[in-house]
């Protein structure tokens, strides 16, 4: 049975159970303790363990008599008592007698947990009532707070009544020593012990809230939130038990919750340690075992919070079977992750020590060896908590100092890459300069067409599309070219030199060529240097509008592979489709490109263009601008003066635009007939 | 060569070419960079069809939302291998998705209808 008890008891310690303050110094009178040889000094107190009288079934009053009563020991429950086999449940009162001597200090009682009600006299006066005694379950109030009562009898002799009655834990009786002493040093001693209590509960308190907030950071690992679980039962177990400073703020719990809470708390604590452990050592850990445990913890805690506290209070054999278990699983995955090198494990380790040291110094006591500081228990057990968030410690570490070596070879990355962009920037901006002086100057144009507009935006510095410009003097003709090469940067650029390098040859052969004439031309030269026919590869070419200007009678000629022009006449726009077949193509080789003729009548305005524009995705939808959208804009801008009408369309296009990327080259011309 | 498949980006369109189902999907947008490497890879594939134990009656939908005019070139071709795929039993009916307002983009259909000699259904899309 002792040892049943110690067993028990050491578990309820390991979780800082019990008003282990109290040194006994047994002095074991029967039915009588004289301490008359004791002066109760600055640091002497005594426990009132041994026999008292034993009055089962009875009630009795200060003075009453009663032959029917048994020695009995004290602290002990009354069902551990002899050969009676008292029940559990009952009630009883316990009297003794102590001798003190008449010139002592000040005194006091120093009482814990006594289950589950009481009433203490001391001679005849009623000097403390915790909860409410009764005969039976009906009218009986439970109640588990430590009562410091100061002695204000100052006689030689005090009778003391206890009359306690239990019905509703499996455990009745006293089962913790009574205790007298200088009323100072019990004081004092109450005092450390609350301190420890708050020092504990309050910093485990806040390594749990801390790990919730690194969980609520970085949810991928879910052992830190496991672990501020187990903090914070842990940290509400240490207020709730103890010296139960958590009754003592809240002394309007009801025992029945407040039971509930100690021991949900202390199965809690149990699973949220055990997933702990999965989580962070998972590949060291059998989840089939956490799982049946998590099964077992399911039926545990349901029976908590829904069976009376005379059939849960039992679970606790159970949970501390499973807890020394637990322990020992801990350590076996704890040395296997050590030994595969996970991070943390030798700190797991440190803290398992640590819990044994802890629990070695609260056993300590019950078995009287030594009596150690409540400060010192406390701040093993804190020291336990604290070696487990090591292991987060180690491992955020690691992973800090991972990311920082990842962060440097990125930077060298990036510097690398970064002197890669500007050597192939600077190649570009220097292509740039290439393909700008190959286009025609835009005095050049405005020599020729002092009414005209370009608007030229490459997607990428240098550009796909391209314009072309000549003036035939024999016939005071102009012909003009606007072209969008397959590919956009480089690439388009290339092709826009073919292009360009392409027209100026064949109109040095022939100046008089028709627009169509010249697509023809242009369309075989192209086929001959990409795309030869038995060349399978490539598919490269260009959309081109050429058309030819009479400056004498403002009429043009033009002629479009795949292009469109665009005519603005009175506020009214005509769209003049070019055919389909695009330059280098290698089908029908020999493709007719027709010849469109259009006079125009003073202020008309036409327009040629690549489809860059009014391909580019934009507005509320993200949608293309269409044909139609740019229309409009050309009809608007065709109402300006040219010279404003270059910063209209760029406005125009980057408020369609908006923060879409531009997904083409873009160019625009436009010609006002004087 | 059950189901071929690539997600869509920022350059490329999404791709789809589900043999069991028979059910053919190219939609998105179309720019890539290398324009031949990424279209030479889908009419490599395609073209392995011939030699793969399939045939009867197949759908290939296109539903550019944006071409560029290379994609338009290897497009072209890849019509063109599914017009090729005929001699082997396999019969492509083509339909060409096109926003209503994308003139460019509906001419583009039909003039692969032309130049293919192959059917392509045209069908506007509201927008």
């Amino acid at each position: 049975m002792r040892f049943n008890q110690y067993f028990q008891y050491g578990f309820w310690i390991f979780f800082l159970f019990g008003s282990h303050l109290f040194y006994s110094q047994e002095t074991n009178l029967r039915s009588k303790f004289d301490f008359s040889e004791i002066d109760f000094g600055n640091d002497t107190s005594v426990a009132i363990s041994g026999d008292w009288e034993f009055y089962w079934d009875t009630l009795l009053d200060p003075g009453d008599s009663c032959p029917n009563y048994s020695l009995e020991y004290l602290p002990e429950f009354w069902k551990n008592y002899g050969v009676n086999e008292y029940p559990s449940t009952g009630y009883a009162t316990f009297r003794t007698k102590i001798k003190l001597r008449r010139d002592r200090p000040i005194l006091a009682f120093q009482l814990g947990d006594i289950h589950n009600s009481y009433n203490l006299f001391v001679n005849n006066e009623l000097v403390r009532s915790v909860g409410h005694v009764a005969t039976s379950m009906k009218g009986s109030v439970p109640k588990w707070v430590p009562q410091f009562v100061v002695l204000d009898d100052t006689s030689e002799v005090l009778e003391i009544t206890l009359q306690v009655s239990n019905f509703q834990h499996r455990n009745g009786g006293v089962q913790h020593a009574i205790v007298l002493g200088n009323v100072d040093y019990l004081l004092s001693v109450k005092e450390s012990v609350s301190l420890a209590d708050l020092l504990l509960g309050g910093s485990c308190m806040v390594i749990g809230l801390f790990f919730f907030g690194m969980y609520f950071f970085y949810k991928k690992d879910k052992s830190t939130f496991y672990f501020g679980l187990f903090c914070f039962s842990f940290a509400v177990r240490v207020l709730i038990v103890g010296s139960r400073s958590l009754l003592i703020i809240m002394p309007w719990l009801p025992w029945g919750i407040a039971i509930r809470i100690e021991y949900l708390t202390l199965f809690l604590s149990v699973i949220f340690f055990l997933y702990f452990i999965y989580f962070s050592f998972k590949e060291q850990t059998s989840k089939l075992l956490v799982q049946l445990t998590s099964y077992i913890y399911i039926v545990i805690i349901t029976g908590t919070i829904l069976l009376p506290a005379s059939v849960f209070t039992y679970f606790v054999i159970p949970n501390n079977l499973l807890l020394l278990g637990l322990i020992v699983y801990a350590l076996i995955v704890y040395v296997k992750a050590l030994r595969r090198g996970v991070f943390g494990a030798g700190w797991a380790i440190v803290s398992l020590g640590v819990l044994l040291v802890a629990v070695g110094l609260a056993l300590s006591e019950y078995a009287n060896l030594f009596i150690p500081s409540p400060i010192l228990v406390s701040s093993a057990f804190l020291a336990f908590v604290f070696a487990m968030s090591l292991i987060f410690a180690a491992r955020f570490g690691k992973a800090f100092s991972d990311v920082e070596s990842l962060k440097s070879a990125a930077d060298i990355q990036n510097h690398k890459i970064s002197e890669q962009h500007d050597l192939i920037k600077d190649s570009i901006r220097y292509a740039k300069r290439i393909q700008t002086a190959l286009l025609p100057s835009i005095t050049t144009i405005h020599e020729k067409l002092p009414n005209s507009v370009i608007y030229y935006n490459p997607q990428s510095v240098v550009s796909g599309d391209f314009y072309w410009f000549k003036y035939v003097e024999s016939t005071n003709d102009v012909l003009l070219a606007i072209s969008d090469c397959t590919g956009h940067g480089v690439p388009g650029a290339f092709m826009s030199i073919v292009g360009i390098s392409s027209l100026d040859k064949i109109v040095s052969t022939n100046p008089n060529y028709s627009a169509s004439e010249i697509l023809e031309q242009l369309n075989s030269e192209i086929r001959q240097k990409l795309n030869s026919d038995n060349h399978d590869q490539v598919e490269e070419g260009m959309d081109i509008i050429i058309c030819r200007i009479s400056l004498d009678t403002n009429t043009i000629t033009f002629s479009s592979a795949l292009h469109k022009l665009v005519v603005v006449s009175d506020g009214k726009a005509d769209i003049f489709s070019g055919c389909r077949h695009f330059i280098g193509s290698r089908f029908k080789k020999d493709f007719k490109f027709i010849d469109h003729k259009l006079t125009l009548k003073p202020d008309d305005q036409i327009f040629m263009f690549s489809d860059g524009v009014y391909d580019q995705k934009g507005g509320n939808n993200g949608k293309k601008l269409y044909l139609k959208g740019f229309e409009e804009i050309l009809i608007q801008m065709a109402n300006i003066p040219v010279s404003e009408q270059e910063n209209y369309l760029s406005s125009k296009i980057k408020s369609w635009q908006g923060a879409s990327e531009q997904l083409d080259d873009m160019l625009v011309f436009g010609w006002k007939v004087k | 060569m059950e189901v071929f498949e690539l997600e869509g980006t920022r350059y490329t369109p999404k791709v789809v070419f589900d043999v069991k189902n028979k059910v053919f999907e190219i939609s998105g947008d179309s720019r890539p960079e290398d324009t031949h490497t990424f279209y030479q890879v889908l009419i490599d594939w395609l073209s392995k069809l011939h030699s793969a134990a399939v045939q009867g009656d197949f759908k290939f939908k296109f539903a550019f939302d944006y071409l560029n005019s290379s994609s338009s070139k290897f497009i072209f071709k890849l019509i063109k291998c599914l017009k090729d795929l005929e001699s082997s039993g396999i019969n492509f009916s083509i339909d060409w998705f096109y926003d209503e307002p994308d003139i460019d983009m509906k001419e583009l259909g039909e003039e692969y209808t032309e130049l293919a000699g192959m059917k392509i259904n045209m069908i506007s899309v509201e927008v």
